[in-house]
């Protein structure tokens, strides 16, 4: 258990109600990636506003220069406070910007964090930010420290259904993890495959007396059975 | 009790939060659970901790705390208004801000003006100077921007080009700023580079521009707009070295909280530096470049600027503590 806590990128913050949050953070590989689509976005972005306003000559050079300059600065800040921590990029992998005890971001955090961007990216191409996301547990850049933020994924609730099969009943009992394991084996009929299913069934041969053609289904049976589905 | 019957029983109450988290913030205020949210936030942890305590599947345990992650997110994400009291923060917080980091602000500007005075006296005494910090092509091109000889200052100007310039100077020189602050980081080295490498080089033209004589261009076109920009830089170093501060002299802190302290400070003074900024580039392309404004007026002006930004500057830097 000590080693898997060690490569787990979940955390946990305690709140007063006694249960845990939990979130799973977001390593630099997807945050990079989040990153990529952004600049793509931004640079599309200044070329059309640079198209719509070369018509208008020095005005229109000037204002250019300020919507440059904003985009730059304020571009991740506007939509990490105002669409909930998510800039497109995020968005696209799921990623949510918020504080450190999972409440949204604000203001003052968001506009920290983005203008720390300007130190996380030297030399170049965010090599700074890289390796400090590298060295500590939570992939936190420079920006991250210094605004008390982190980037997690945002999770959608499971829709989840149940094997169309008949609950079976023990007459032996099983141990607590036993029965966890069945259950969960139940609910995942969905994700794992056959063959997977199949494979995983195999180890239970030993206490029961049901063979490769319906292993599965006599241990989602009991699964069932185990949750009280009648 | 089994899980099928725990899920049965609450169902109905997990789909109705469920249903008002998606809701609209307009529809969320006419739904009834509106109000009841703390108590349902902590119906849901209540039943969390029973879904834990019973060993009850991974998907349920992880729905219901899903839930509860939702709902505390609901109930302490705090006003996120960014009504920055425009008078309050010029009047209280900023000025506060200034005195609670007076020393990093003094270690600032002498960073900052103590190169700048000094390169600009070494340049104008010894001319030759200028060459080892500006290339020959640039003190060409200093020389025909400045030229007494020229009725037009910086470049040709019309109304257009003053609001190119306006554009070019919030882009660059702001953007300067956020990076003198930002590479405080790097324990302060980025900013005590930022400020020592600015002053330098401004410090270098204006010795330059003094030995050549261009009193009549130069200095009316700088001293307007110079009250506030090279203090806002002055004031982004000061703010970086706090950063880079935090993280080498924590004091009672963990580096951790300190940096986080430190950061939300900084920004105040980072929020004054930005507003000082961009009424420097107001004054830059719109006032200082007018070729009709007289220079007396211009001189006059530029040091009631000055007066106006470093007056307030100085107390607040040097002012006893209250208490």
């Amino acid at each position: 258990m000590l080693s898997l806590s060690k490569i787990d990128n979940a955390i946990s913050v305690e709140v007063p109600e006694g249960i845990d949050l939990t979130a799973e953070l977001a390593g630099p590989t997807v945050r990079a990636l989040a990153y990529c689509i952004d600049i793509t976005i931004r640079f599309a972005a200044s070329l059309v506003i640079y198209l719509l306003l070369i018509w208008l000559g020095n005005v229109g050079h000037g204002v250019f220069l300020i919507c440059l300059f904003a985009m730059e600065w304020f571009y991740p800040v506007f939509f990490e406070v105002l669409a909930d921590g998510q800039t497109p990029g995020k968005k696209k992998f799921n990623l949510q910007v918020v504080n450190a005890s999972l409440t949204p971001i604000h203001w003052e955090a968001s506009i920290i964090r983005n203008l720390l961007r300007a130190v996380d990216f030297l030399p170049f191409a965010n090599v700074i930010g890289l390796i400090s996301m590298l060295t500590n547990k939570e992939f936190k850049r420079l920006g991250d420290y210094a605004a008390g933020t982190l980037v997690i994924y945002k999770k959608q609730l499971n829709q989840h259904s149940l094997p169309e099969t008949k609950s079976q009943y023990l007459s032996e009992p099983l141990a607590l993890a036993e029965q966890r394991a069945i259950v969960n084996f139940t609910y995942r009929h969905r994700q794992l495959s056959q063959a997977r299913q199949l494979e995983l069934a195999q180890i239970t041969y030993g206490w029961h007396q049901h063979n490769s053609d319906n292993s599965v289904e006599y241990l989602h049976g009991v699964g069932l059975g185990l949750i009280g589905k009648r | 009790m089994k899980q099928q019957d725990f899920e049965k029983n609450y169902s109905p109450q997990w789909q109705d939060i469920e249903h008002f988290l998606t809701q609209s913030k307009k529809h969320r205020l006419n739904n009834k659970l509106s109000t009841k949210i703390p108590a349902l936030y902590k119906d849901i942890c209540y039943q969390l901790s029973l879904a834990i305590e019973r060993q009850y599947s991974y998907h349920l345990i992880e729905n219901l705390s899903q839930l509860a992650n939702k709902l505390h997110s609901q109930i302490y994400k705090g006003r996120n208004s960014f009504k920055l009291k425009f008078l309050d923060f010029i009047f209280k917080d900023f000025p506060n801000t200034v005195h609670e980091n007076r020393w990093y602000m003094l270690a600032g500007f002498i960073l900052f003006f103590l190169p700048l005075g000094l390169t600009a006296l070494a340049c104008y005494l010894n001319p030759d100077l200028v060459y080892s910090i500006y290339p020959a092509e640039q003190v060409r091109a200093f020389d025909s921007m400045y030229s007494p000889e020229n009725r037009i200052l910086g470049r040709e100007r019309d109304s257009g080009t003053d609001i190119e310039m306006f554009g070019f100077y919030i882009y660059n020189n702001i953007g300067i700023a956020f990076r003198t602050f930002a590479t405080g980081a790097l324990a302060g080295l980025g900013s005590l580079f930022f400020l020592i490498y600015n002053g330098l080089a401004i410090g270098a033209v204006m010795g330059y521009m003094a030995d050549i004589g261009y009193y009549s261009t130069f200095f009316p076109f700088v001293i307007g707009h110079g009250s506030f920009e090279l203090t806002a830089i002055a004031i982004s170093g000061a703010a970086g070295l706090r950063l880079g501060g935090s993280i080498l002299i924590p004091g009672s802190y963990s580096r951790l909280l300190a940096i986080r302290l430190a950061a939300s400070s900084c920004i105040k003074l980072m929020y004054g530096a930005f507003i000082m900024l961009l009424i420097a580039a107001f004054l830059e392309a719109f006032w200082s470049s007018s070729t009709t404004i007289s220079n007396t007026i211009k001189y006059s002006v530029g040091i009631g600027l000055w007066i106006i930004v470093c007056v307030p500057l100085l107390i607040l830097t040097f002012r006893k503590r209250e208490h």
